[in-house]
């Protein structure tokens, strides 16, 4: 079946799309398939951008993705909520920091120095 | 020092070692042997010192354990039974230490067996509390495995197990009757599918459990042995352990030996991952029994460090359990167990981890802080990109970690790897990514 257009998805659908996502990059740095990681990486950018074109609310229901069970996902979701919610998805990004689970520890903890050093300004 | 005495302890055979069933045992039901189609074969050198250690403290390694279980292992596939009981026996490992002896008797609570009744050796006490709480799970896993296999031959069934009639006297809330000569015991795994059930011993009363001894003896043979080829046959027809339906819990605290505290250990009552409402601990990745191809060894090293810091988050005993199974096995220590090591040093400074290059090392790469390939093709001379300040020594699964964060697309470059990136950075703005990559990836100390 097609798959429908991003644009003809509810908030909800188009959060669960960025976690299947999400949790597809996992697989992909786990295997080392780095080209189909970026692809995935735009794919999710697609997802984030038609959150945004439906405001503020639609990006914060990515928030619901904090508790999920994939690292990656938690990473991205707090990646993506860092314009809407900075004080959260920085807690969020400290916390996968922590965790020593790697590479997504590795990649908040750079993420981390890069809004420290103002590098880093999410969108 | 105190040991409480276990109802069945006096009853009990008084060896350690047994052979049984076409394999070699260490109590309470471990095997120290495989068996391979026709051929029985000791088991990993590691292990039998591991086990045999456990009970009789590191003196046993003086003796000559592994001739003597491979000695054994040759008489039972020529199906002489008691001359490898006779090549265990004279390794004379008549006493056990007092860690041992005291681990027994929490081993023997928990699974609701008999301790041998073996002397203790005086000796200093090393192990604390922890050590036997540790330890328990181990000994725990292996005799249920047993049990559990040997319920292909032994089906659990009420002629076995049979229950108290009504009224009786003796009759014991949460236990089985006895069956005179019928009870439940350890069968060796070796046993199963051999098609017949494993020989039994006599036995008395309830919970006494006889171990015949033809020769009128229930002690080995003292005294040290190089474990020579036994001859003729008077055999010992020693069965495995005793083993109840069900396991008894130690009616009240265990009393160290000397001035330890009283020991409380509480088997399955370990905190997991689920006690915070989590998912449950995975099972860890299958121990690689042979050798294995350079791929699976590097899906198995991530597999494993992966789910040992999933343990480490709980510390769970299957933790420390799973590790020593890896220490256990020779092939996961020649050919895995330097990557997983390596992955959990402690970051080091910038000076060690340059020092560190000049050397190779299993389980580590030499990275280059630098990616080499672009400083090379941007023009920068190869003094500074192959030179030893550019070199560190890293745990080569970080190593990958590290280059595949290099290699894919980061919201912190807008959309950029941070390799394109770097792109025709200066050399400056290459090493400060770099290094911060060492530092947040956990290999350079902050």
């Amino acid at each position: 079946m097609k798959k429908p257009k991003l644009a003809d998805m509810t908030v909800d659908q188009l959060v669960d799309r960025f976690a299947e996502i999400g949790m597809a990059q996992n697989d992909a740095l786990w295997d080392g398939k780095y080209a189909r990681f970026n692809r995935l990486y735009d794919q999710m950018d697609d997802v984030s951008q038609e959150l945004k074109r439906r405001g503020k609310e639609a990006r914060l229901a990515l928030l619901r993705l904090y508790n999920h069970r994939d690292i990656q996902v938690r990473l991205k979701a707090a990646v993506y909520t860092l314009a809407v919610a900075p004080d959260l998805a920085r807690h969020a990004l400290q916390v996968i920091a922590d965790s020593k689970f790697y590479p997504q520890a590795g990649d908040a903890g750079m993420l981390l120095d890069g809004l420290d050093d103002g590098s880093f300004k999410p969108e | 020092m105190t040991l409480a005495v276990h109802p069945a302890r006096s009853r009990a055979p008084e060896r350690t070692l047994v052979a049984q069933a076409g394999a070699v045992w260490i109590w309470p039901g471990i095997a120290l042997t495989l068996r391979r189609g026709a051929e029985i074969l000791p088991a990993e050198a590691q292990a039998i010192r591991f086990w045999i250690t456990r009970l009789h403290g590191p003196e046993a390694l003086d003796r000559e354990i592994l001739p003597a279980i491979a000695c054994a292992a040759r008489c039972l596939m020529q199906g002489n039974e008691p001359a490898a009981q006779r090549a265990l026996d004279a390794l004379g490992l008549t006493q056990i230490s007092e860690d041992g002896a005291l681990l027994m008797r929490v081993v023997a609570d928990a699974l609701g067996i008999a301790c041998p009744d073996l002397p203790l050796r005086a000796g200093p006490r090393i192990w604390a509390e922890r050590d036997i709480a540790f330890h328990l799970p181990l000994f725990k896993l292996h005799v249920e495995t047993a049990r559990a296999l040997a319920k292909g031959v032994m089906p659990f069934d009420t002629l076995k197990h049979p229950h108290w009639p009504a009224g009786t006297p003796e009759r014991r809330g949460g236990q089985f009757r006895p069956t005179h000569g019928e009870e439940a015991s350890v069968v060796p795994v070796a046993a199963r599918g051999s098609g017949k059930p494993p020989p039994r011993r006599p036995s008395g009363p309830r919970g006494k459990s006889v171990a015949p001894n033809r020769s009128g003896s229930s002690r080995p043979s003292q005294g040290r042995s190089s474990a020579q080829e036994p001859s003729g046959s008077s055999p010992d027809d020693l069965p495995p352990w005793e083993v109840t339906s069900r396991p008894r819990r130690a009616t009240g605290p265990i009393q160290g030996p000397r001035d330890l505290p009283p020991i409380k250990v509480e088997p399955n009552q370990a905190p997991g991952i689920g006690h915070n409402g989590g998912p449950p601990l995975e099972e860890p990745p299958e121990i690689p029994k042979g050798p294995i191809s350079i791929k699976l060894r590097n899906v198995f090293v991530k597999l494993a460090v992966r789910w040992l810091l999933e343990a480490a988050k709980v510390s769970d005993p299957e933790l420390e359990a799973y590790l020593l199974a890896l220490n256990a096995s020779e092939w996961a220590v020649k050919q895995c167990w330097p990557y997983i090591e390596a992955y959990f040093t402690r970051p080091k400074t910038l000076e060690e981890l340059q020092r560190d290059a000049k050397t190779k090392l299993p389980g580590y790469d030499i990275h280059h802080r630098v990616e080499k390939d672009q400083a090379r093709k941007e023009g920068y001379p190869k003094s500074m990109w192959d030179g030893p300040q550019n070199k560190v020594r890293v745990p080569t699964l970080k190593h990958w970690e590290i280059t595949g964060w290099y290699m894919t697309k980061n919201n912190k470059y807008g959309g950029l790897s941070p390799r394109d990136y770097l792109r025709g950075k200066s050399w400056d703005e290459k090493v400060r990514v770099g290094l911060e990559a060492l530092r947040r990836f956990g290999v350079l100390k902050p």
